[in-house]
């Protein structure tokens, strides 16, 4: 496309954005072109553009990944449909689903993102503060609104967080980034609270007779190579209070991140310099400080979604193919008699353009339009009658999306790795992918080890989330008989709850080619040496202990000579011999 | 680019495998301003260190960051670096309870680096910092 047609069309989806993007995005352009002109420092420049989502990509010049915020991970039908037209344009055709319910699209180039952020915007989509030091995308549980376990809907109040905290003021130059979770069901804590700077779980109380909407509010908690998990802030925030509470930790982190050293800038570095009790007298003293917040969606305690009127749609009793075993593993009813959602897996969290079209019509048949995007790299459908589940997976069938076992053993979750982030070590995306086919192969599923869940990230910066996971895997490299080769690290027994993230404890160093027969082994272990059905594996390892593993292991630690098999030595998909060349800039931490 | 892997020793924590795109050559580095208390800013001596126990040059260099765009690492022996507040007399060493090692920092301010003056603009050899790889 040329580019005086790029640039009309830029013009036409700004008229349908909002002022403040299409303000900011005509901004954008003025820095790319005083950028190309040599009129801006490439380093001012970057941070610019790191601020607007705009990452490098591995081995790359003036080509990036975009990163494009989707709040909660609540999508329309025609967001859905954008996402599927910069898929197409920039990305090969695929978009990648994030573990923060981001969408990212690679391979755009310098002079074009302001395509990509205009085309958003006019969907009332942003890529602004989904990178740099900032708030990035404020995430909640997919379920909110129709959990049957909920204590109440967090959408709209998350909404509120992301609405106050985008371009404002306090949160455009923090120290490092910081990420804000809300649940709306305790006991599930499927939005991962206690690794977030702020992790925010529903609760309602009674006052006087009179239901009391608050949270209970988590704070300081992070991942990455220092991981740590969030205290409890207070037990029962009054959503009168919760903005303004927000506000006060975000100030708390401008004002006591460590500015100087990067690597213990986050929030949770805070709690720990100042101890967790200073910590919140200074979080309490500054909320003092700042004027209550109010929002107009204080008061909704039910989803604002309404069942859909669905027309035209022939039930389908028996559509064959494996709708037996997805109707287990994918689809789970809703609180609202009558409805389930329904998890659409994706491979490592990645759709493609067709799909996405497809999937958009899909979710106006049958849901009324109700799309949330999943932290583990998934999408979920609400609202579908549970007479069309039937119809409903005839129909994703014909799209590629009726794969089964979303959220079990064989789904695992993996950041971008080598393929594509600069500071990607090895192909998480690789071994994640070689791990499903080789555990599908060995027949290793099942009722007795589906709850099992791997992790995989590329580097020690946990966006693949390994330290939460039952069996998670970092990336690193290690020499063996004096050639270099990818190795991943073992780390066993990570999870979180309401209030608590239990990392995963180091095992050992693996060959990045020899993990599927090393995580074979272990399953096989587990079954054979588990004291019933009954003991899971989180209990089978508390009781043979790490060194069990790390001597069952131990012969999938070594390599043959290099000579002998070459490709051993080599990464998940590569072709060619292993190196560390080409990193730089990662897209640390989606 | 620059490769850090600390293993655990003591002087440090152990630090897995990073890579860092550099931007420009490293520069021999004597002070940085810290932060030992949360918004209370301080300058401090910094050195390499081995894993035989011996101080050597610590280095800055200007490499990429996913936050800001751009951060300088600090970087020092195979044992990590070594702090001590500046200006204080002891020699460097593990027994005192002043001093402090780090595997690395990744500092956001040039401002906040005094350059070791006979060291000028000379590279740091890749040897110091890794194993060749």
């Amino acid at each position: 496309m040329a580019d005086n047609l790029i640039e009309k069309r830029v013009e036409e989806y700004l008229r349908q954005a909002p002022d403040a993007s299409q303000e900011e995005i005509r901004q954008f352009r003025e820095l790319v072109e005083k950028y190309f002109l040599g009129e801006l420092d490439p380093n001012e420049f970057k941070a610019r553009r790191l601020h607007m989502g705009t990452y490098g990509i591995r081995a790359t010049q003036d080509i990036h990944m975009m990163r494009i915020k989707i709040p909660m991970g609540k999508l329309t039908p025609e967001q859905l449909e954008a996402l599927a037209d910069v898929a197409e344009k920039y990305s090969k055709g695929v978009g990648h689903i994030t573990t923060r319910q981001a969408m990212q699209v690679y391979w755009v180039p310098t002079r074009e993102s302001a395509y990509v952020m205009a085309r958003c915007a006019a969907v009332g989509l942003t890529t602004r503060e989904a990178c740099g030091n900032s708030v990035r995308n404020v995430t909640a549980s997919p379920f909110s609104g129709v959990d049957p376990a909920e204590a109440f809907d967090v959408t709209a109040h998350a909404a509120a967080v992301a609405r106050f905290f985008l371009r404002n003021e306090v949160s455009q130059k923090l120290p490092r980034k910081f990420k804000i979770a809300l649940e709306s069901s305790p006991d599930r804590d499927l939005a991962r609270t206690a690794i977030h700077d702020i992790g925010a779980v529903a609760e309602v109380r009674e006052v006087n007779g009179k239901k009391q909407l608050g949270f209970r509010v988590y704070a300081g908690g992070g991942l990455g190579a220092a991981p740590m998990q969030a205290i409890l802030l207070e037990p029962f925030t009054p959503v009168e209070e919760f903005l303004r509470t927000c506000e006060a930790l975000v100030r708390i982190h401008d004002r006591l991140g460590n500015r100087k050293s990067k690597a213990q800038a986050r929030l949770k570095f805070v709690v720990k310099k100042l101890g967790e009790d200073a910590f919140r007298k200074e979080v309490f003293s500054e909320r003092e400080k700042i004027r209550p917040i109010a929002y107009p969606e204080m008061t909704i305690f039910e989803t604002d979604e309404k069942p859909p009127k669905t027309e035209g749609i022939v039930p389908v009793v028996d559509p064959g193919g494996n709708f037996a075993r997805w109707k287990v593993t994918n689809v789970i009813s809703q609180k609202q008699t009558g409805f389930s959602c329904v998890a659409i897996r994706l491979r490592l969290g990645d759709i493609t353009s067709e799909q996405m079209r497809g999937l958009a019509k899909v979710v106006r048949k049958f849901c009324g339009g109700y799309l949330r995007a999943a932290i583990t790299q998934n999408l979920v459908l609400r609202w579908v009658r549970d007479e069309h589940l039937g119809a409903l997976y005839r129909a994703l069938e014909g799209l590629k999306l009726a794969e089964a076992d979303a959220e079990r053993l064989l789904d695992v979750t993996s950041c971008p790795g080598a393929e594509t982030c600069q500071l990607g070590i090895s192909a998480s995306r690789g071994l994640a992918r070689a791990l499903e086919q080789k555990l599908r192969e060995a027949k290793l599923y099942g009722e007795d080890i589906d709850a099992i869940r791997i992790k995989v990230s590329g580097c020690p910066n946990s966006c693949g989330q390994h330290h939460i996971a039952d069996i998670g895997f970092f990336g690193g490299a290690a020499k063996v008989n004096g050639h270099l080769a990818p190795h991943f690290n073992l780390l066993l027994g990570g999870r979180t709850a309401e209030g608590v993230a239990e990392f995963g404890k180091p095992v050992l160093k693996l060959p990045a080619r020899r993990i599927p027969e090393a995580v074979i082994q272990m399953l096989t272990l587990y079954r054979k040496e588990r004291l019933s059905e009954k003991e899971s594996f989180r209990t089978f390892n508390e009781r043979v202990g790490l060194e069990f593993w790390k001597e069952k292991l131990q012969p999938f630690a070594t390599l043959p000579d290099f000579e002998q098999s070459p490709e051993a030595y080599r990464d998940w998909g590569a072709e060619t011999d292993f190196s560390l060349a080409g990193m730089g800039p990662g897209e640390c931490a989606a | 680019m620059r490769i850090i892997e600390i293993p655990d020793n003591p002087n440090c924590a152990a630090a897995d495998l990073r890579v860092f795109h550099d931007l420009a050559p490293a520069r021999g580095v004597v002070q940085v301003c810290l932060e030992p208390q949360a918004g209370v800013p301080a300058w401090f001596e910094v050195t390499g260190w081995t894993l035989v126990g011996k101080p050597v040059p610590a280095f800055a260099q200007k490499v990429d960051d996913s936050g800001d765009g751009v951060a300088y690492l600090l970087f020092g022996g195979d044992a990590g670096l070594r702090f001590k507040p500046a200006g204080s007399a002891g020699s460097w060493s593990l027994q005192d309870s002043a001093q402090s090692g780090e595997p690395f920092l990744i500092i956001g301010d040039s401002e906040d680096l005094r350059p070791r003056p006979e060291a000028g603009a000379a590279e740091a050899r890749q040897e110091e910092v890794c194993d060749g790889r």
